[in-house]
């Protein structure tokens, strides 16, 4: 037998097992002892369909062909760096900061429905459609993000409209993010007819989801459901699609919070934990949790999701971002997804290269983390100082903390959030909730992926919808 | 009662960047001190009876894991170097 080499890895502990992974985004889950084989170069006492599945991924390779595979793995590297800096497909636009809903962890994305100053003005179109075309490939995706962004139709249906002639030659996605409190018969029809994708929420039953997300003016799960069902009976066209954002009242009832997302008919769902923006510590107190206590409610709702053939959409991002490479998920990317993930215009005017870079400046009005003005030239965006500041440090493989960890070539940096939760735009990974969360959800991915075979079976049949 | 334990680990095995990387993982709750002679790192966890061995197993297998990354580190590093520095250069000249 050629002589082997070891080429590098990271390798991370899952329970009894190991999974190690590489440059080259490959990964392998082993047994304990067959790790220690590896690492003390007992290689003929492997078996030999593992020796060759570490060799076919690059973990080991015979001395005489080391050039090749360092040049194979550098190619790897060099493409997953570059998809994460191509062009954004994702625009959000934020019509107004106005809102129907007081929802307890939005506490710096909304203002009254009487407030003034706080809608788009429609004058901006124009200039917002050329950042666009000039920022974008082929595909565009248009979120209209709030406030309650139907609150300011008008601008919508008039931005739809120039958008679908400025931008002709793209390929274009539309959604609307709602709470659908403003939402008319008549707004129906024309989403419908302009074939606009709706992104709503539901947090649980009636009383976890009025709990979450209040309204002084209505009823809102009543409300949520009752239009739901009319769309989903009149207008079975339109895309509807769901999340639900975790508060400690969520996590005493697994069982409840998926409930409404069986009895809708829907078929997939979207868990997210609370963001710590604009978060007062006492708020934190009342809504927020561990990673542990996370996890522990998530687990129940995979399994429930996975029951009721559900797809659970925020698994299915990290299984994409591992199996598939994809770059599309803007917080799983290195170098980080600000600008090159997605572009938020701000009501104000300002351009921001994240959602969470606009609610983090509502709070701590930072300039810095403003990339330019709707009113700018567009390339002056790709430019600024500021991106290149906020970008310098997002290299996983070179930070603090993420250098040795085996989700590195899966994970991403997400400065912005920690510069709102540790005022730094690298964190210290050992305190961080994102680090955490991440490393706990890559642990559930692989461990029911590789061990469980009825996960093995679903995860497989999500990755090819 | 607060108890003492000590683990301690060869400088041969375990180099003082990993030490520090041991470090930058204990949780915040864990009180620990170093100490080092000539041959050995020692760290010194300091905790009540009923956290010290929860704690000590904790630190063992930062100290184990990091073990185990310097042993692949001794064997590969150099590589790790070459393919980001040529992955870089490869995007640099893409670009």
């Amino acid at each position: 037998m050629t002589n082997l080499a070891k080429l590098p890895f990271n390798f991370k502990r899952i329970n009894k097992d190991y999974l190690i992974s590489n440059l080259a985004g490959q990964h392998q889950f082993m047994k304990e002892e067959d790790f220690i084989k590896v690492i003390d170069s007992d290689f003929c006492e492997l078996d030999p369909k593992i020796l060759a599945s570490l060799e076919s991924k690059s973990f080991l390779t015979p001395e005489n062909q080391l050039g090749l595979r360092e040049k194979i793995i550098s190619s790897r590297l060099a493409t997953r760096i570059y998809d994460s800096l191509s062009p954004p497909s994702l625009f959000m636009v934020v019509p107004t900061l106005r809102c129907d809903h007081d929802c307890n962890y939005c506490q710096v994305s909304r203002v009254d429905m009487d407030a003034q100053g706080y809608d788009l003005d429609e004058e901006h179109i124009d200039n917002i459609i050329k950042h666009i075309r000039f920022l974008s490939r082929e595909f565009v995706k248009i979120e209209f993000q709030g406030g309650e962004p139907l609150v300011n139709f008008l601008f919508i249906k008039k931005f739809v409209s120039k958008a679908k002639t400025a931008l002709k030659d793209k390929k274009l996605n539309f959604v609307i993010a709602t709470a659908l409190g403003p939402i008319t018969d008549e707004i129906i029809k024309w989403i419908s007819s302009e074939k606009i994708h709706l992104s709503i929420s539901i947090d649980g039953i009636e009383s976890i989801h009025n709990s979450n997300r209040p309204s002084k003016l209505f009823n809102s799960f009543k409300n949520t459901t009752q239009i739901i069902r009319k769309i989903r009976d009149s207008y079975p066209d339109i895309q509807l699609s769901a999340l639900t954002t975790v508060t400690k009242l969520s996590l005493t009832s697994p069982e409840n919070v998926i409930k409404p997302y069986i009895d809708l008919g829907f078929k997939e769902l979207f868990i997210r934990p609370l963001s710590p923006y604009g978060f007062a510590v006492d708020t934190w107190k009342k809504l927020g949790y561990t990673a542990e206590e996370f996890f522990i409610f998530y687990e129940k709702v995979l399994d429930i999701a996975i029951d009721n053939d559900l797809i659970e959409y925020s698994a299915l991002l990290h299984l994409n971002r591992i199996f598939k490479r994809s770059a599309s998920h803007v917080d799983l990317k290195s170098p980080a997804g600000v600008l090159f993930g997605a572009v938020c215009f701000d009501y104000s005017g300002n351009i921001f290269g994240s959602d969470e870079s606009r609610m983090l400046y509502k709070t701590t009005e930072s300039k810095e983390l403003i990339l330019g003005h709707i009113s700018d030239s567009p390339k002056d965006i790709c430019t600024n100082e500021n991106l290149t500041t906020i970008l310098k440090d997002t290299f996983i493989e070179l930070n603090p903390g993420c250098c040795d960890c085996a989700y590195n070539q899966f994970c991403g940096a997400d400065p912005i959030y920690h510069l709102s939760s540790q005022g730094d735009l690298i964190g210290d990974k050992s305190k961080s909730f994102f680090c955490q969360i991440e490393m706990k959800m890559f642990d559930l991915i692989f461990e029911k992926y590789y061990t469980n075979s009825n996960y093995f079976k679903k995860f497989n049949e999500w990755l090819v919808i | 009662m607060l108890l003492k334990k000590v683990i301690t680990a060869s400088k041969k095995d375990l180099s003082e960047i990993s030490l520090r990387k041991i470090l930058y993982w204990v949780e915040e709750n864990i009180n620990i001190a170093t100490n080092e002679d000539e041959s050995h790192w020692m760290i010194i966890i300091e905790s009540p009876e009923s956290e010290i061995d929860s704690h000590f197993n904790k630190i063992n297998k930062l100290v184990n894991d990091f073990i185990l990354r310097e042993k692949i580190a001794s064997e590969t590093e150099h590589l790790r170097k070459k393919i980001i520095n040529n992955a870089l250069n490869r995007l640099a000249v893409d670009d």
